[in-house]
């Protein structure tokens, strides 16, 4: 297997998180979803090189990217309910409101 | 053989990520990045990370994706309202992400990358001490990685106390007594003899 395998399925991966963001405008938890995917494509590289160069320091900052994802994912929701809370809709048109 | 397996997984994994973002119910779409996140755990299998694929699957299938549902049942959103402005920016964002893939795989054909000739840690070299992936991962996370180690930890306590924080609201009509109150009270005024 050779590292252009991998880096096209990260890739691509990636380009679809880009563009869940942009599409989806009426709705913050598919954003938050697509961030999601964004990470997971950024594991993919990280394994997939620890696998090609034969490295474990590769697995090991997978693991981290994983701590940061579950964070972003706790937090980015808890806002969001109290967000829903205020303004009764999830559109990034009335994010603006969140400045104090 | 492996190979064939790692083509068939990773369309299944572009191809359910698509209808993560593309799909008009946002359970659906939950459910579809739970089919992402296995397929990419499958994935993990195949580059021999087998700690990693596992902990994939509990933290974000078991944790994460079931915090989305959570969210996604709780705000009860209409879906004619999601998709406005779908179409509107789909051109824009096709372009950018062109743009973005075309520069990538420049530098993915281009010869100036170079690789390093051997690792900081060789996963074979343990291989041949007897030692499986979990174990060798603890070893290193435990030696070399503890103080970001410490700190992952830290930043998941600090996140559950943010996440606990935000969501946290003192209700207006309580049907409980607070325990201040409770305790306040002072037996003088509050038991009256006639």
């Amino acid at each position: 297997m050779q590292h252009i395998h991998f880096l096209i399925l990260s890739s691509s991966v990636f380009a679809i998180g880009f563009l869940g963001i942009f599409v989806n405008r009426k709705n913050i938890i598919t954003i938050l979803m697509s961030i999601e995917l964004m990470l997971l494509s950024a594991n993919i590289n990280f394994v997939g090189f620890s696998y090609l160069l034969d490295d474990l320091s590769g697995q090991i900052f997978s693991l981290f990217i994983l701590v940061v994802a579950a964070a972003e994912a706790a937090i980015g929701l808890a806002i969001l309910t109290i967000f829903f809370k205020k303004t009764s809709s999830i559109s990034i048109d009335n994010i603006s409101k969140l400045k104090g | 053989m492996i190979l064939y397996f790692f083509y068939f997984f990773s369309f299944i994994v572009i191809l359910s990520s698509f209808l993560v973002i593309f799909v008009s119910n946002p359970v659906h779409s939950v459910l579809f990045l739970i089919f992402t996140f296995f397929n990419a755990a499958i994935i993990f299998l195949i580059f021999k990370a087998e700690f990693l694929a596992m902990t994939l699957l509990i933290v974000y299938v078991g944790a994460v994706a079931v915090l989305f549902l959570f969210v996604v049942m709780m705000l009860n959103i209409s879906e004619s309202i999601i998709k406005e402005g779908f179409l509107r920016y789909f051109p824009f964002g096709l372009l950018l992400i062109s743009i973005f893939l075309i520069e990538l795989f420049m530098i993915f054909n281009s010869d100036k990358i170079i690789f390093p000739e051997s690792g900081l840690i060789k996963i074979n070299e343990i291989m041949n001490l007897g030692m499986d992936n979990t174990k060798s991962l603890g070893l290193f996370l435990y030696t070399d990685y503890f103080i970001i180690f410490q700190i992952s930890g830290f930043l998941l306590l600090l996140a559950m106390i943010g996440a606990i924080v935000l969501a946290h609201s003192d209700l207006k009509n309580p049907k409980s007594i607070s325990p201040i109150n409770q305790k306040n009270v002072d037996k003088k005024t509050i038991i009256k003899l006639n």
